[in-house]
């Protein structure tokens, strides 16, 4: 391989992994905060098909972003309204979420591409998607991590959060709001997703699909599972994901490797990376409060 | 009424109830509408009986097992690899093959849990997309591809295996998924492990000191709870769809995690939240037939997704103690 091809295919990974690096770092505040939302690839979806459908009404790349990261906010505090203020069973809760999430949106594509097409013709509605610059995303998503790199070790909300997923009992009893926290870092998580979700249809296909996810939510939340607490291993993940990704392109266009194999690939080194990553996970962050 | 008798008059009145409905032989030919509906319901009520089964088992041990999806994926995928040739006892066969492919699929999220503590919801999860593109390569590329080659399907089971057989109006399969009910019941409830296994459900400090086997005990729940839908996803192999197709199943797996919290992890309970489920997606997909409602793909998600949000809602501890309070409120007055 060539320099210029080389570059070529870091430049193909970083983008790749971008939503699952922006969905895991959400994902990552929540984590720290003692939930789990496993509602990451819904909600991703929901923004993938937000952003689509704004763009498609005509709605400003600007507007549809700031609407894409409120949507992505109020499923996080409907999901936060749900698990934290009603104590509805968590996982369950999540698998729903992804599951309307890919029944409405198919639903609302299929109204879209209806309205669309009775205003402007077949053309429009299936036409590719003018968003913004993949480049600036990945800009602001390095800033965000940054962000969040400093304020949850370095700042009093950030200990506190920390604090709401060590021990939330001892957390409430040193007077921290344990559950507008949570919901709080859910919110985030949320409009991280969603934009997330809307990164990837900028970046990829220029429509939107149904489905079209594909469980990288999912291994936004196997990233930060896997990554045991430390933000620098979520990186590391996402952008690992993202260099396979690109890797199955290139493989699936020589035709040498089987597709299937390919598309279980990032499952399967996420599995092995489970069963091998050093120091036993801790149980907290999956254990379901009653 | 004391519980016993009430228990009595249930288990009876069911008894009679499937009796009527297995007495009312029709022929073949002549079917009712309500009596092909019976069957479909019934047909479409096994497959989420079997893998909320599953759940039941994992969750009452203190497991998050999501992985029934994948468990009944490899069960169909075992079933198919015997059912397809004519073998003697193939049937027998298949359904043991299905069952074993299951529960091998879910030891491995066991080992990883007792040996490198990893979570098993995640492994299952993770379990479930890979076994979904390792069924999808076996029918594209694999040695199970239909020896014309044209569709990605393996070829259809031979007759001997097949399992669609009807006992009056109500599927096989769904008698053979109450057979398990009945069978998660008994080791539930009736045996010295399914005590042993919700204790340490209910509490693994407490079931430590009393000096359980929980290690030992976890790994056979994850061996019982593939088994249980390994061998859901065989039977509707062999019931229903007769051949591999490249994505058999379509989140049944999942939605009996819901079927299963739906009734509270109790296996009767969990027989009638199958059946009533089963009957939403029934309607359901006649409603989607219907041209004049002209529903939309994903609506049937929608549905689903709504309903057990609903009911999440509805057995939120926090609602239930405002009811619990609103209920006892006339009662305090009345005394008062």
């Amino acid at each position: 391989m060539s320099a210029d091809a080389m570059l070529a295919f870091l430049v193909a990974a970083l983008f790749a992994a971008m939503p699952i690096l922006l969905a895991g770092l959400g994902e990552y505040v929540v984590e720290r905060s003692g939930a789990l939302n496993v509602g990451v690839e819904g909600t991703m979806l929901a923004g993938a098909f937000a952003a689509f459908a704004l763009e498609r009404l005509g709605v400003p790349p600007l507007a549809v972003l700031a609407l894409v990261a409120g949507i992505g906010f109020a499923i996080g505090v409907g999901f936060g309204g749900l698990t934290v203020g009603l104590g509805c069973e968590p996982v369950v809760s999540g698998l729903m979420l992804n599951t309307l999430a890919l029944g409405a949106t198919a639903v609302g594509f299929d109204a879209v591409l209806e309205v669309v097409t009775a205003r402007e013709g077949v053309l429009a509605a299936s036409g590719a998607v003018a968003g913004l610059d993949p480049r600036a995303i990945v800009v602001a998503t390095a800033v965000l991590l940054v962000v969040v790199a400093i304020v949850l070790p370095c700042t009093r909300v950030g200990l506190e959060l920390r604090a709401c997923g060590h021990d939330a009992e001892a957390a409430r009893a040193a007077g921290v709001r344990v559950d507008g926290l949570r919901t709080s870092a859910l919110a985030l998580g949320g409009c991280l997703a969603a934009l997330a979700g809307a990164q990837l249809l900028y970046s990829g296909p220029g429509t939107f699909v149904e489905g079209m996810t594909e469980g990288r939510g999912f291994l936004a939340l196997a990233a930060v599972v896997c990554a045991r607490g430390q933000l620098l291993r979520v990186v590391v993940f996402a952008l690992a994901f993202g260099a396979l990704t690109v890797f199955q392109f290139h493989a699936q266009s020589l035709g040498t490797w089987s597709h299937h194999l390919l598309l279980a690939a990032p499952y399967v080194v996420t599995l092995v990376a489970l069963a091998l990553a050093p120091g036993r996970v801790e149980r907290r962050s999956t254990r379901v409060e009653r | 009424m004391n519980a016993r008798t009430r228990r009595g008059v249930a288990f009876v009145s069911g008894i009679a109830a499937i009796a009527l409905l297995v007495g009312l032989t029709p022929p073949a030919s002549v079917r009712e509408p309500w009596q092909a509906f019976v069957l479909d319901l019934t047909r479409t009520a096994a497959p989420l009986l079997f893998s909320a089964l599953s759940i039941t088992v994992a969750f009452r041990a203190g497991l998050f097992c999501i992985g029934a999806e994948g468990q009944l994926w490899v069960g169909a995928l075992g079933a198919t690899a015997v059912a397809t040739h004519s073998v003697p006892g193939v049937l027998p066969l298949a359904l043991v093959l299905g069952s074993c492919a299951g529960a091998l699929l879910s030891s491995i999220a066991g080992e990883l849990r007792e040996r490198r503590a990893v979570p098993e919801l995640l492994s299952t999860l993770l379990l479930n997309f890979i076994v979904a593109q390792w069924v999808a390569s076996m029918v594209e590329r694999g040695p199970l591809r239909e020896s014309s080659g044209q569709l990605t399907q393996s070829d259809p089971i031979v007759d001997a295996a097949r399992l669609d057989g009807v006992l009056g109006v109500v599927a096989l399969s769904f008698l053979l998924a109450l057979v398990a009910a009945w069978g998660v019941e008994f080791l539930l409830t009736k045996t010295a492990f399914g005590l042993r296994v919700r204790a340490a459900g209910a509490s693994e400090p407490a079931a430590r000191l009393a000096g359980f086997p929980i290690a030992r005990d976890r790994r056979l729940v994850f061996l019982i709870a593939g088994a249980l839908a390994g061998l859901g996803g065989a039977i509707e192999l062999l019931a229903r769809t007769q051949r591999l197709l490249p994505e058999p199943f379509d989140g049944e797996g999942y939605l009996g995690i819901a079927v299963a919290l739906v009734a509270r992890l109790r296996p009767w309970r969990v027989v009638v939240a199958a059946i009533g489920f089963a009957l939403i997606e029934t309607a359901v997909k006649v409603a989607q037939t219907d041209p004049d409602l002209a529903l939309p793909d994903g609506f049937e998600r929608v549905v689903e997704a709504a309903l057990v949000i609903g009911f999440l809602v509805f057995d939120a501890p926090r609602i239930r103690t405002w009811f619990a309070r609103v209920r006892a409120r006339p009662q305090a007055e009345r005394s008062a």
